[in-house]
C-alpha cells in the first residue's frame, strides 16, 4: 500500500482538520491510482506533497493567530520598542561624555536653544507617549464592531 | 471568487464529486496538485461542504472525500455569473 509512511507522518505532524481536508484525500487518490505510468504516480505523490505543504502552512498560520491573540503581541512589541528607544537615547547621551562623539552635545545644544524647561519637555514626552498609545489602540480596534453602533442594539 | 473556484462549482453541479473526478472532467483546467487546497479554501468560505465516503468493511486504503455545493455557494456562483455577463456587455447592450 502506497503512502503509508506519509499518512503516519502527517497524522503526527498536522492537526486532525488539516490532515482530513488537505492530506488524506490526496493520499487516498495515491492509493487508488491504478495507472502504471510513472508520470501519473509522480503526479499523485506531488499532490500529497502539496497537501502536506498546505497543511504545514495552515498549522503555522493557526498557531501564529493563537499566539498573537493569547499573548497580546502588539503590547509586547510596543513595550520592547519603547525600551529599545529609551536605551538608545541613553547610549547617545553617554557617547557624548568622552568628548569624541558630539551627537549628545549637539542634541542638548538644540534643546537649550529652545525656550523649554526640562519639566515641560518631560510632560510633553509623556503626553506624546499617551497620544501614541491611544492612536495605536484606535488603529488596532478599527475593525472591531462598536457595541454602541451595533445593528442589533439599534433594532432592539 | 476566483475563476478556478467558479469552474469547480460548475463542475460539481448538484451532485457529490470526488476531487480527482473534478480534475478529470475539467479537461486540464484544474490541476491535480492544487485541487484539494482550492476545495479546502472553498469549504472555509462556505461555498462547498464535504464528507468522507462510506467504505465497505475491510476496504483497504484511506477513504476519499466527497464535495458538494452549498446553497450559499450556488447563490454566489449565480451572482458571479451575472456580474461576468454585465461586465462583458457593451454599454449599448446593457441599456
Amino acid at each position: 500500500m502506497r503512502g503509508r509512511w506519509m499518512e503516519a507522518a502527517s497524522r503526527r505532524l498536522f492537526s486532525a482538520e488539516s490532515f482530513a481536508l488537505l492530506v488524506e484525500p490526496a493520499i487516498a487518490d495515491l492509493q487508488l491510482e491504478e495507472s502504471s505510468s510513472l508520470a501519473a504516480r509522480m503526479d499523485a505523490y506531488r499532490t500529497v506533497w502539496i497537501g502536506m505543504a498546505a497543511a504545514c502552512d495552515d498549522g503555522v498560520a493557526r498557531r501564529a493567530r493563537t499566539f498573537v491573540r493569547d499573548n497580546d503581541l502588539v503590547s509586547l512589541t510596543a513595550l520592547a520598542l519603547l525600551h529599545a528607544v529609551h536605551s538608545l537615547w541613553m547610549v547617545v547621551l553617554l557617547l557624548g561624555l568622552d568628548g569624541r562623539v558630539h551627537l549628545g552635545r549637539e542634541i542638548s545644544a538644540f534643546f537649550t536653544g529652545l525656550p523649554l524647561s526640562p519639566g515641560v519637555l518631560a510632560s510633553a514626552s509623556v503626553i506624546v507617549l499617551y497620544a501614541g498609545r491611544v492612536l495605536a489602540r484606535r488603529l488596532i480596534s478599527k475593525h472591531r464592531p462598536s457595541p454602541a453602533c451595533s445593528v442589533v442594539r439599534i433594532v432592539e | 471568487m476566483s475563476a478556478t473556484e467558479a469552474l469547480l462549482l460548475d463542475l460539481m453541479g448538484d451532485g457529490e464529486r470526488f476531487g480527482l473526478e473534478l480534475v478529470a472532467t475539467s479537461g486540464g483546467r484544474v490541476k491535480r496538485g492544487s485541487v484539494y487546497v482550492t476545495l479546502t479554501r472553498m469549504e472555509a468560505k462556505g461555498f462547498v461542504e464535504s464528507r468522507q465516503e462510506e467504505r465497505a468493511p475491510g476496504a483497504i486504503g484511506l477513504p476519499r472525500r466527497l464535495y458538494k455545493t452549498t446553497a450559499y455557494g450556488a447563490t454566489v456562483r449565480q451572482a458571479y455569473q451575472s456580474l461576468q455577463l454585465a461586465i462583458s456587455l457593451r454599454p449599448a447592450e446593457a441599456r
